[in-house]
């Protein structure tokens, strides 16, 4: 019954207390938002409290939710800016150092998020290159990346998303671009 | 065709048909001509080559790192609501209504501190209320106890007339007794006619004299003496001397209404006693 519903009209439904409205909405959504947060963070364990929480205070504020938005651009917002906070409690405990650029040449990393056997030495050192230069990105640029490359939204939804005009979101991510190609070329590794 | 940006860098003026071409967003009128543009531009060419390697390693990163992740499982603390679905409602006990007060009341204290003073002021209204319907019964009763001035030798104290009559006693209960004139004072050794008026009509002065015979007019007369010498005599025993006179004087009754007198005459009374 509800997978037939628009995403606005779950909201609605969930307003009047539908678990099962709310449910269906954190089916649809929960691995693009997911992605997104693991993009931003680049931590397995990071990017899931970031998404429980999106949705968690997406919940509780259920009644705030105005339909002048899209329930897919709210849920953005939210979980970007869990993932700056997430990102300054990191800062502040001081156990990661991907949002300092100025520490990006330390050889100081946090453990990749997964370590895979299979994998060799020097495919887990690329990738934690890139890794870290996508972390190493602001905030605007990194977010606009992820979105495109993590969780495949076209131009326009990223737009209506962020809530910016689509000239920005496309300038912004040719500059995104320009920069982590400066980033990888720094560093000695082979581009597959 | 190239631009230079605020930090000294060639910046080709087709970054956004480079970003759309890219990531296939362009119509097909656009594709050609960036096609045509990149033949003909060669940084715009080894521009849109690095790119494709930078997205292609973060395609890479996403693959390796992301893909292969489970979602995590997402815990939303819903608000409890009771649902009256018909099976539920059956297993469930039913809910009382005190049980929705109890919860009113839990969810917060104001709740209960505003029930309890709510409360408080009612007994207090309720108990100036009683306490005033009190009072007036108990002046309502007064009224109702006053005797009326009597004319003179007709008794006025017809419940000491009634308990002399009735072997002396004077605790049988006569509050239903209401002083007329007219009671029975005829010498009976007790056996009077239960002048006990259960009606609670008012008293009304009579002019006892206008049907009472001189024989009957002396035996009311016979009555009150020994009434007096009673009173006399009680009041010395506690040591009050009460005057004839002051015992005579009962209060009045005044401004009583002239109702219906169904109470048995006393010229009935002492007929029937002089019939015997």
């Amino acid at each position: 019954m509800v997978k037939n519903l628009t995403d606005e009209q779950l909201v609605e439904q969930a307003v009047n207390d539908n678990s099962e409205a709310f449910g269906e909405i954190v089916k649809r959504w929960e691995r693009k938002i997911f992605a997104l947060c693991f993009g931003m963070l680049g931590r397995e364990d990071e990017a899931g409290d970031a998404a429980q929480e999106t949705f968690i205070l997406a919940y509780r504020n259920l009644k705030n939710f105005r339909g002048e938005a899209k329930v897919s651009s709210w849920l953005h917002r939210i979980a970007v800016n869990q993932c700056l906070t997430v990102k300054r409690r990191a800062k502040t405990r001081s156990e990661s150092f991907f949002d300092d650029e100025n520490n990006a040449d330390e050889k100081v990393f946090v453990a990749p998020a997964r370590l895979s056997p299979a994998r060799t030495t020097e495919q887990n050192e690329r990738l934690k290159i890139i890794r870290q230069a996508v972390v190493s990105l602001t905030a605007e640029l990194r977010q606009v990346v992820v979105m495109k490359e993590f969780e495949e939204m076209t131009f326009q939804e990223i737009a209506e998303a962020l809530d910016l005009p689509l000239s920005t979101v496309k300038s912004r991510l040719y500059t995104a671009l320009k920069q982590l190609r400066l980033k990888l070329e720094r560093t000695p590794m082979e581009i597959v | 065709m190239f631009a230079i940006d605020n930090k000294n860098n060639l910046s080709c003026a087709f970054a956004e048909e480079t970003v759309e071409y890219l990531y296939g967003e362009t119509s097909a009128v656009d594709k050609n001509a960036f096609e045509r543009h990149l033949k003909s531009c060669p940084t715009c060419a080894e521009e849109f080559s690095a790119f494709n390697a930078v997205r292609a390693s973060v395609l890479e990163w996403r693959n390796e790192d992301f893909a292969t992740l489970a979602s995590p499982p997402i815990e939303i603390p819903y608000r409890k609501t009771v649902e009256f679905n018909q099976t539920i409602s059956e297993a469930q006990p039913p809910i009382f209504w005190h049980s929705r007060f109890r919860r009113l009341f839990s969810l917060s204290p104001v709740w209960t501190y505003s029930a309890a003073f709510a409360l408080i002021l009612v007994g207090i209204c309720a108990a100036f209320f009683f306490l005033n319907i009190s009072k007036k019964d108990e002046i309502a009763d007064l009224k109702e106890n006053q005797t009326i001035a009597a004319p003179p030798g007709a008794s006025t104290d017809s419940q000491e007339l009634a308990s002399i009559l009735t072997d002396g006693t004077e605790n049988e209960s006569v509050n239903e007794v209401y002083r007329s004139n007219e009671t029975a004072t005829a010498v009976n050794n007790g056996k009077i006619a239960n002048s006990v008026i259960t009606n609670k009509s008012k008293v009304e002065q009579r002019n006892i004299n206008r049907q009472l015979t001189p024989h009957k007019i002396n035996a009311i007369k016979t009555a009150n003496q020994e009434i007096s010498l009673r009173r006399t005599k009680e009041s010395n025993n506690f040591g009050n001397k009460v005057s004839p006179a002051t015992t005579n004087k009962l209060p009045k009754l005044s401004n009583f209404e002239e109702d219906e007198d169904k109470s048995l005459r006393l010229a009935e009374l002492l007929e029937d006693a002089d019939a015997r």
